[in-house]
């Protein structure tokens, strides 16, 4: 009589995805626990409702698509639920948290095989779709967020006391991107875990803050121009979690870091010419879109392949799992 | 009468493989940009569905009678402004009648005048194969082109903006965004897949179901299993004739599918007639099977021009007559998938001119 | 110099702003098709360019004409699609007879002028009420937005094509259309919603 088959063992790509998610849900705690503390029931039912989604959704396309691989449990579905949720205001309908999910797992996700495969950011594909579709409801904070008041060119005076509610996100916005502290403290994990990955959040950033400090929206400075620019937003968070998608980012360190250039400039220039008030989410999925383009070998050409091999970039994606991850 | 019962079984086999599994939108992503900009309500697509058809009759007449003699660089314009008299009278009606209609459906109405769908089948089909092949051929891309339209638009009215038919269905469940162009290729993308998944488990021994025109891996993997060998029938005069004299009426090579001339973006030409008289209108190039093309990919070429060049599909998977439009009806036959024109070809009928297999 | 700002702006607006492929859909059976066979795309692009300046300035100018510009909608539609078959012809046979041009270059002229794309832009200029240098600008931005959203799903699907994880129901033209969807997405951050129609 044939022993029963054991539970299939993940493959190597759902389990490097598993890791990967894991890491992101131990980052995604620290804004987790913020939200909740600061909004309480309100962002627990947002959180919950859009993790929940996210997972069904999974299910059920795994289920529907027989020849795709089952993906729920490589936690990408909770990662994608939980980001989109804080990236929206407190106060949103669980439905608009469930729309997003629904959108990012349904269309971003599912077609193209799962997280690990997919070309553009979920979560950044389902915040763009609720951008194009509810604008009002997803900037719709119960005050002026730092965002809007740069938009009116309307400043905030950079003294120590709003420095610090800039840094601990007092000012309205997002539910769980608006604690910068809590953000670059979760992005200390990359220094620990994933290392490589490290590069184009740090290039995002360069670029943001260079343009804000080139051409500043306020004119109080550009010290203060910097300070609300990357305060403002979902900018530190999808710089963190939304940037470094394995997927969708480039491998090498060089290549990561003019790829995260690339996406802060298109953000910032989102956030001047845009519709709405923030852009990062459009900039994410832009950046994927032309991250599919192969990068020469800049290293091979200038004969530094050997001597810095490892800044070397070595193109871009390599359709799904196995790198950065 | 059985000549009736034929008839009728080739206009359903026409309908079925034209209509549904070689849908001209779906597998063929023909005529998109009304369905992705204009769809946006039930309406608007019966208006689009019903001006394009129009555009397809009256470019299949003028095709056919008129268009023939003219070389192929002057029968292109021609088939813009006959699909124009079918687009004027429909836009004037409505700006007449339903201003509302005319400002929702907007300038898509305008660009079926050069709608790839018509412009291609009037050159492909209409100006080569006979009348009752291309009527045919007209009314089942028609169907499968209206019927994706329709259900594109059903789901976006619905979706985007919680109505049907103008009338309010939800005012709570519904996503403006899917009215912009991105929920028309999303919806698109969708319905392709379900469409994708039904052939696909009920036609796959028929090797109906070529999506070809985005096969971009020379590796991917195959929807349609490989063919049973063709077996040439045994020559029943001469049983000690070697193979070589088996008689003409055995499957002889088919020749090699067109496949999409280098560098002719669109894949609307026809390299092989590049040598024949310029004038003369282009063979019909539908067999029974299909009207599927073969694309040979090129890889994207970087400024230095250093092109390389992706695994071209096998010239006879590109061959989309396993469905014969001739064979049974009941589908009871499973064609062999790579066998060429020649494993589905029938003789041609008496008194249709001899189609070109 | 304004007159040079205005088209410039309008170029820009064409090619990012609002990419004419994406956030409008004109052109896109054109673009998916040449994104399997990019190798003319220069030539081809060129040709939406050309098509577009003529026909984008001539209707422009027509409709300065007081008889011309108070026709309806049908009549407009007849009128611009009359002057867009008009400049092809001329070009087809200057083309033909003038230079000896090849059946299959006369083809890609063909494809390229007469194509929603080049005929979208005098009704959507005439809609916006666009000057003769926006006009021009978007005509010179059609050929720009072209290259722009053929070299983008050209990538796309090259990758796509690499992505052995794509669920059968999804292989090739469903995941094509969902991937353009998602372009379309991105590239609508600019503009927040569609071209006025």
């Amino acid at each position: 009589m044939p022993e029963p088959e054991k539970k299939a063992a993940l493959a190597p790509d759902a389990a490097a995805a598993r890791r990967y998610y894991t890491d992101g849900l131990i980052m995604l705690s620290g804004p987790v626990f913020m939200a909740v503390a600061l909004y309480r029931i309100e962002a627990a039912v947002l959180i919950a409702v859009a993790v929940a989604s996210a997972v069904a959704c999974e299910a059920l396309g795994a289920l529907l698509l027989k020849g795709g691989q089952t993906t729920v449990r490589d936690l990408s579905a909770v990662f994608t639920g939980a980001a989109i949720a804080l990236m929206l205001p407190a106060g949103a309908s669980p439905l608009l948290a469930a729309a997003g999910s629904v959108f990012a797992v349904c269309a971003a996700k599912l077609p193209f095989g799962g997280a690990m495969h997919a070309p553009f950011v979920p979560a950044a594909a389902g915040l763009a779709f609720l951008c194009v579709s509810w604008p009002q409801k997803v900037f719709s904070y119960g005050g002026v967020s730092v965002a809007a008041m740069l938009q009116v060119k309307s400043s905030i005076r950079l003294n120590p006391l709003n420095f610090f509610d800039l840094v601990l996100g007092n000012y309205p916005g997002p539910m769980g991107t608006g604690c910068i502290a809590v953000l670059l403290a979760c992005s200390a994990y990359f220094l620990i875990r994933r290392r490589k990955a490290l590069w184009a959040p740090l290039g995002f950033l360069a670029a943001c803050a260079a343009m804000a400090a080139l051409f500043p929206r306020v004119y109080a400075g550009r010290l203060t121009s910097v300070a609300m620019e990357l305060s403002s937003g979902a900018m530190v968070f999808a710089a963190v979690f939304l940037l470094p998608d394995p997927a969708s980012a480039p491998s090498g360190r060089a290549s990561g870091f003019v790829y995260g250039i690339f996406a802060g400039v298109v953000c910032m220039l989102l956030r001047r010419f845009g519709a709405a008030e923030e852009g990062v989410f459009f900039a994410v999925l832009i950046a994927n879109a032309f991250s599919a383009f192969p990068l020469p070998d800049i290293a091979g050409r200038f004969g530094l392949r050997g001597r810095f091999a490892g800044l070397a970039g070595k193109g871009i994606r390599k359709g799904g799992a196995g790198h950065a991850v | 009468m059985p000549s009736d019962n034929k008839a009728a079984e080739r206009f359903s086999a026409v309908m079925l493989n034209r209509a549904f599994l070689q849908n001209p939108v779906l597998v063929q992503a023909l005529g998109l940009c009304p369905i992705a900009g204009g769809a946006v309500s039930l309406k608007a697509g019966l208006v689009l569905s019903a001006a394009l058809t129009a555009g397809m009759m009256l470019n299949l007449l003028a095709a056919h009678f008129l268009l023939k003699r003219l070389p192929r660089w002057l029968r292109m314009p021609a088939y813009v402004l006959v699909a124009l008299a079918a687009v004027c009278p429909a836009g004037y009606i409505l700006e007449t009648r339903a201003e509302s209609l005319l400002s929702q459906v907007g300038i898509y109405l305008a660009l079926l005048a050069v709608s790839s769908l018509i412009s291609v089948r009037s050159e492909k089909t209409f100006v080569s194969c006979p009348l009752k092949r291309s009527f045919y051929v007209a009314a089942a891309e028609s169907t499968g082109y209206s019927a994706v339209v329709i259900a594109v638009a059903f789901v976006r009215e619905l979706a985007g903006s919680g109505t049907l038919w103008g009338r309010t269905v939800t005012s709570v469940y519904f996503a403006p965004g899917l009215l912009l162009p991105f929920g028309g290729f999303l919806a698109l993308g969708f319905l392709a897949a379900l469409h994708r998944g039904t052939v696909a488990r009920h036609f796959v021994l028929r090797g109906a179901l070529k999506d070809i025109t985005f096969d971009l891996s020379a590796a991917a993997e195959p929807v349609i299993p490989p063919p049973a060998p063709v077996q040439p029938p045994l020559p029943t005069a001469e049983p000690e004739a070697p193979p070589e004299a088996v008689p003409e009426t055995a499957a002889e090579p088919a020749p090699a599918r067109e496949e999409l001339p280098e560098g002719e973006p669109g894949g609307y030409g026809e390299p092989e007639q590049e040598a024949a008289a310029p004038d003369e209108p282009p063979e019909c190039p539908d067999g029974p099977g299909g009207s599927g093309r073969g694309f040979k990919v090129k890889a994207w070429e970087p400024p230095g021009g250093d092109e390389t060049e992706t695994a071209a599909l096998p010239a006879a998977e590109t061959d989309n007559a396993a469905l014969s439009e001739e064979s049974d009806a009941d589908g009871s036959a499973a064609a062999p998938e790579h066998a060429g024109r020649e494993a589905t070809d029938a003789a041609p009928e008496p008194g249709e001119g001899g189609e070109t297999p | 110099m304004s007159w040079f700002f205005d088209l410039l702006s309008a170029a820009v607006y064409a090619v990012f702003i609002q990419n004419l492929l994406f956030s409008g859909g004109f052109g896109s059976t054109e673009a998916i098709r040449t994104a399997l066979t990019p190798r003319r795309l220069i030539l081809f692009a060129g040709f939406i360019s050309y098509f577009s300046i003529l026909t984008s300035a001539a209707c422009r100018l027509l409709d300065d004409i007081p008889a011309v510009g108070a026709l309806g909608w049908a009549a407009h539609t007849a009128v611009f699609t009359g002057v867009l078959t008009a400049v092809y012809l001329l070009t087809a046979c200057a083309l033909r007879f003038g230079l000896k041009a090849s059946r299959r270059f006369l083809t890609t002229a063909g494809i390229a002028a007469l194509n929603s794309l080049v005929l979208a832009l005098p009704l959507m200029n005439r809609g916006a009420a666009g000057s003769l240098a926006d006009s021009v600008g978007t005509g010179l931005g059609s050929g720009l937005a072209f290259i722009l959203a053929v070299a983008l799903i050209n990538a796309g699907l090259k990758t796509l094509a690499k992505n052995k994880h794509v669920p059968r129901a999804f292989r090739g033209t469903p995941v094509m259309f969902v991937y353009v969807a998602l372009l379309a997405l991105a590239l609508s951050g600019f503009s927040g919603g569609r071209f006025f129609s």
